[in-house]
């Protein structure tokens, strides 16, 4: 159970800050940052820079992710962006343009 | 798919948040809030910036507008520096109001003085604990059924009234903190009963103008920010 939840129909003009878990289905048009995970859900959107300790994407993110932990893109999500995180797994189906920097 | 989205205890959204569905917010939101379906700023919740939506309940904190197209409820513990605007409204003893407040939508009552409020119904000695959120109606029954009975005696000092709520319909300003809620509820009573109590002798219908807005209290959103950047 996420400590926050951006439902399907909700959408949010800035940014998301956040100590805990980030659950997304609606639409960041801003920043998305916590010290938790984050799951952007398949019908979930991200027009600005992601990061958290766990990132897992299965919808749309227009932007850099970043993860202290892990990114995880899952199939049928779609990533246009950078990725900077020591762990990164890229599903079948999963859509992907971008660098990715897995550090040393 | 659940349409309930929830702005956790840790979170912070800094812009505005629209669209439908219910939404739970524990946190903070620096923005406005335009929803087609019901919003619930919890006890530890605050919104800096105003709030529309179909259904409100606030149990938190709010510094702007708050309106509602069906049913706006403050709870105990709900501070509120802003106008109230609902179809249906409740005030709960223990919160705390700053802005006009008015009814519409609903089926208005004649006296529309009665629902300009620049009041801390936390002084409200009238309620009781247990009061449900209707309780503000039974407030101006009783009021208006002590006008019929003479304007009452001062003080509340009907035999069968309780003492009368610290309404003040007509104060220019109200300092918000810091008033005795023994005073208060006494003062109020004698300005209620003598100066306040005489709308027929006023050829409008309505006992004096508006009250007057305290710009310290209707500026609007304090400390409100809008992002500057992630934006198209």
């Amino acid at each position: 159970m996420s400590s926050t939840i951006i439902a399907s129909e909700l959408t949010i003009e800035g940014d998301l800050t956040s100590e805990d878990d980030v659950h997304i289905e609606g639409r960041v048009r801003g920043r998305v940052t916590t010290k938790g995970s984050v799951e952007l859900g398949s019908r979930g959107a991200v027009e600005a820079d992601v990061s958290g300790r766990t990132v897992s994407v299965a919808g749309s993110v227009t932007a850099n992710v970043t993860a202290t932990e892990r990114v995880d893109l899952l199939a049928g999500g779609r990533l246009v962006g950078d990725v900077k995180a020591p762990r990164l797994t890229i599903a079948d189906g999963a859509t992907f343009r971008g660098k990715v920097d897995m550090g040393d | 798919m659940a349409r309930v989205s929830i702005i956790g205890p840790t979170s912070i959204v800094i812009g505005d948040v629209t669209g439908r569905g219910d939404l739970e917010i524990i946190g903070r939101v620096q923005g406005d809030v335009v929803l087609e379906g019901t919003v619930t700023v919890a006890p530890d919740g605050v919104v800096l910036g105003s709030i529309r939506a179909q259904g409100v309940r606030v149990a938190g904190r709010v510094d702007g507008s708050v309106v509602a197209k069906e049913s706006l409820s403050l709870q105990a513990g709900a501070n509120v520096s802003g106008d109230l605007v609902a179809a249906r409204l409740g005030i709960e003893e223990g919160a705390r109001v700053r802005g006009t407040v008015r009814t519409e939508g609903g089926d208005l009552e004649e006296d529309d003085d009665e629902d300009e409020v620049i009041a801390d119904q936390s002084d409200d000695v009238d309620a009781t604990p247990s009061e449900a959120p209707g309780g503000h109606e039974r407030r101006r029954r009783d009021r208006r059924r002590r006008r019929a009975h003479g304007g009452g005696g001062g003080g509340g000092a009907s035999p069968h009234a309780v003492p009368p709520p610290p309404a003040l319909p007509t104060a220019p300003s109200v300092p918000s903190t810091n008033v005795a809620p023994s005073s208060a509820a006494s003062s109020s009573a004698s300005t209620d009963s003598i100066g306040a109590r005489s709308p027929q002798t006023n050829p409008s219908g309505r006992v004096g103008p508006p009250a007057p807005v305290v710009p310290a209290l209707t500026k609007g959103v304090r400390g409100r920010r809008r992002p500057s950047s992630g934006q198209d």
